[in-house]
């Protein structure tokens, strides 16, 4: 079973710093396959993707995940087309600064139109909200960005993914959610 | 209720075609390696110098990336224009990328002394063969583990271990 999950989210708020962090956590349990791909500016803002592979095993049923980070700028709009395609599984990073809130909805908008354009449904796709950035002083509490940022109403997670809080755990329960929903179709 | 989780894979014939149409266009062209993956990057089959999966995994999704990449800039300057081919060169090596169906796409490696006329040809020999096969795929249940939702939570907790 091959699983595609892509984070999304708002420039800067903190994608590829989850990504990094969980190649790191899942390197030093022995469930990455191969290295951390990065396609980088000079600026260190991601132009295309960044992505690792995992491979879990459940009962000795190997399950290899590609895990990718979509690029945050709104130029780079056909991009994040690209990286979408075939997503099996969604994390919605979300910058928790007050400043950020319509960015943050700005994107969610964005994104269900991306996958309309690939024939998907943002609601038929198993999503997990992260709230970053919890640390920060301006950070909106989670009730109110609840409305705003996940009318999913799916399971969240609050992170502070520059110290790995809330890196594993939005990742096991994105899988988790992947899993049921293929489990269930079938 | 009790949840199947289910691998599923190609007919183990078909399986071995594909190999062998992919065998026999290495084998005509001398290329460094052929991936046949669909549109999100998940491996079908490939053949090459390099065995490294891993590394074939990302070339996979660079493939796909790459080919998406270049479909949207063709419809950006041609509305509903189909992009066929992505080809380029580097260095060392030319890359030529190629449409097989809808939902497809072969990639290939290819020396800087190998042939690229040649390759287009086989290339497109190799497509039409593999569409033709893919007309008949069936998929088969490898693997069943019969699992309850709290039960996939329970063991990818002790995998993970998030808590």
């Amino acid at each position: 079973m091959k699983l595609k999950i892509v984070y999304f989210g708002a420039s800067l708020a903190g994608k590829s710093t989850n990504v990094k962090v969980l190649h790191s956590i899942l390197k030093e349990k022995g469930l990455t396959k191969g290295d951390y791909i990065s396609m980088e500016t000079d600026e260190k803002r991601t132009l295309f993707v960044e992505m690792f592979a995992s491979q879990i095993n459940i009962d000795d049923h190997p399950i290899d995940i590609k895990i990718l980070t979509t690029p945050g700028q709104f130029r780079l709009h056909p991009l994040r087309k690209v990286i979408m395609k075939g997503v099996d599984g969604l994390v919605f990073v979300v910058d928790s600064q007050r400043e950020r809130e319509k960015i943050n909805f700005l994107v969610l908008r964005e994104t269900a139109a991306v996958l309309k354009e690939e024939n998907m449904n943002l609601f038929d796709i198993p999503v997990v909200v992260q709230y970053n950035k919890r640390d920060l002083k301006d950070a909106m509490p989670v009730d109110e960005l609840q409305p705003i940022c996940n009318p999913w109403d799916t399971d969240y997670i609050e992170a502070v993914a520059t110290e790995g809080k809330g890196v594993l755990e939005t990742f096991q329960k994105i899988v988790t959610k992947v899993l049921v929903k293929t489990c269930q179709e079938r | 209720m009790e949840l199947d989780l289910i691998k599923y894979e190609m007919d183990g014939e078909i399986k071995r075609q594909i190999d062998n149409i992919l065998g026999k266009f290495m084998s005509k062209t001398k290329v460094d390696l052929i991936v046949l993956c669909d549109d999100a990057g998940r491996i079908a089959s490939y053949k090459g110098k390099t065995q490294d999966e891993n590394e074939i995994e990302f070339v996979a999704s660079l493939i796909s990336g790459i080919f998406g990449a270049a479909a949207e800039m063709a419809k950006i300057m041609n509305e509903g224009d189909v992009l066929d081919i992505v080809q380029y060169e580097s260095k060392n090596v030319n890359v030529l990328i190629k449409a097989v169906g809808k939902r497809f796409l072969v990639g290939v490696l290819a020396p800087k002394d190998a042939s690229l006329g040649s390759i287009r040809l086989f290339i497109k020999e190799l497509c039409g063969d593999i569409e033709t096969l893919f007309a008949g795929l069936k998929l088969r249940p490898a693997k069943v583990i019969r699992l309850k939702p709290e039960d996939i939570e329970r063991k990818l907790n002790q995998v993970l271990g998030a808590g």
